[in-house]
């Protein structure tokens, strides 16, 4: 296990905290991570590499956090300014989690990598098994969903 | 993806790619954009340096020991099927895409008989026998060395000068198996596949250099400066209970 955390601990705490925003949260995201890890066994090492399967299960897993948390945030949004434009507010990252807890979570996933891992269009299809169009298609509609959200119309 | 966000040009590594590299998983063209790109070769060096820093944090010996351990029985009653289907000649339908990584899959005997898929950093002890599952997105010709805490360098495959042709997405259990000694200490399992059949010589002296260059600590290896497709996986190799 401590070889485990020795070879993937600090990239799925990197991420997790990334996504999350959250020091705490990302430590238990950790320790989810690699139980889940053991609990998979022999199918996870079949045929992707170790990190391409724990950033799938990372960024699924913090997701699946984030929406739980929707209601709570359903009360700070009364409180949240509003912003112009998508592309810069996108660089905000407290922005950009609070929009991925809005959106479904096909958009979510691809926002995670495109914008916190700064992956290319290409990898993350290949990552997703989809193909480069259709990542585009949601990326665009991610950025659709930011905007109104940034506009304050889906609040 | 530190908070500090990273200002990489369109023509560098993801850090998914960097991470594949730190876990000793990537190939040829990953060395050498990290050779030629002192951006990439920057941010490397920060993720190494994470990684170093991560395990020394208290937080995570505590998060170490407080997750379980594996629940062996089901996996190896999953495995006992997977090896006997691919001993048999039948691949097995991908479920998911394998562009980009070589699959190294490490398959024990234990001394009660019991057959398991290895996850990394798992305790052996000499006398144990393990096994090689390959599967790699490009045909090509393998190889699987070892390094360990003696340290030593070992070519387990191929057997003196034979090839060992591997065929795109379709997986090979290595013939035999490799009955481990008594050396204790992190060993760390190095596979490649290569396009033309590799020279056992070069790839032993490449172990070696990349043994020594990580101070003759196995679990501190980094990957090997091949062109060829590689995956890295460490065991640690206890006294016997």
């Amino acid at each position: 296990m401590e070889a485990l955390y020795r070879a993937h601990g600090s990239m799925v705490y990197r991420r997790a905290s990334a996504i999350l925003g959250n020091e705490a949260a990302a430590r238990d995201a950790v320790q989810e991570v690699f139980v889940r890890a053991l609990r998979s066994g022999v199918e996870i090492w079949d045929d992707v590499s170790p990190t391409t399967w724990l950033y799938r299960v990372t960024t699924n897993y913090c997701l699946n956090v984030t929406r739980n948390e929707r209601r709570r945030l359903e009360l700070l949004d009364l409180h949240h300014p509003r912003r112009e434009g998508t592309t810069n507010v996108l660089e905000d990252r407290v922005f950009l989690r609070e929009v991925m807890r809005r959106v479904p979570e096909d958009l979510a996933q691809v926002a995670v990598y495109y914008y916190l891992d700064q992956m290319k269009q290409s990898e993350i299809a290949d990552l997703l098994g989809v193909s480069r169009r259709t990542i585009g298609n949601r990326l665009e509609a991610f950025r659709e969903q930011a905007a109104r959200a940034a506009e304050g119309g889906s609040r | 993806m530190s908070e500090e966000r990273f200002q990489r040009s369109a023509d560098c590594l993801s850090d998914l790619a960097l991470d594949q590299h730190v876990a000793g998983e990537s190939d040829g063209a990953t060395l050498r954009h990290l050779a030629a790109c002192s951006v990439c070769a920057h941010r490397r060096d920060q993720l190494l340096d994470a990684q170093h820093d991560f395990m020394r944090a208290p937080w995570v010996q505590a998060s170490i020991d407080r997750t379980l351990p594996p629940r062996r029985w089901p996996y190896a009653l999953a495995m006992v099927a997977a090896v006997a289907v691919v001993a048999a000649g039948v691949s097995r339908t991908p479920t998911t895409r394998t562009k980009g990584a070589l699959g190294f899959e490490v398959v024990a005997k234990h001394r009660d008989g019991r057959v398991d898929s290895l996850l990394p950093g798992a305790k052996l002890s000499p006398g144990e026998a393990i096994r090689f599952r390959l599967k790699t997105p490009r045909a090509g010709y393998a190889a699987v060395l070892s390094a360990d805490a003696a340290p030593n360098v070992t070519v387990y495959y191929p057997h003196e000068a034979d090839a060992l042709r591997i065929e795109a997405h379709d997986p090979l259990l290595l013939d035999g198996s490799i009955t481990l000694d008594d050396t204790l200490g992190a060993e760390r399992l190095v596979a490649v596949v290569c396009d033309a059949p590799p020279s056992a010589a070069k790839l032993e002296r490449e172990v070696r250099a990349a043994l020594d260059a990580a101070g003759g600590d196995p679990a501190r290896m980094k990957p090997l400066g091949t062109d060829c497709l590689q995956s890295a996986f460490l065991i640690e190799k206890i006294a016997a209970p």
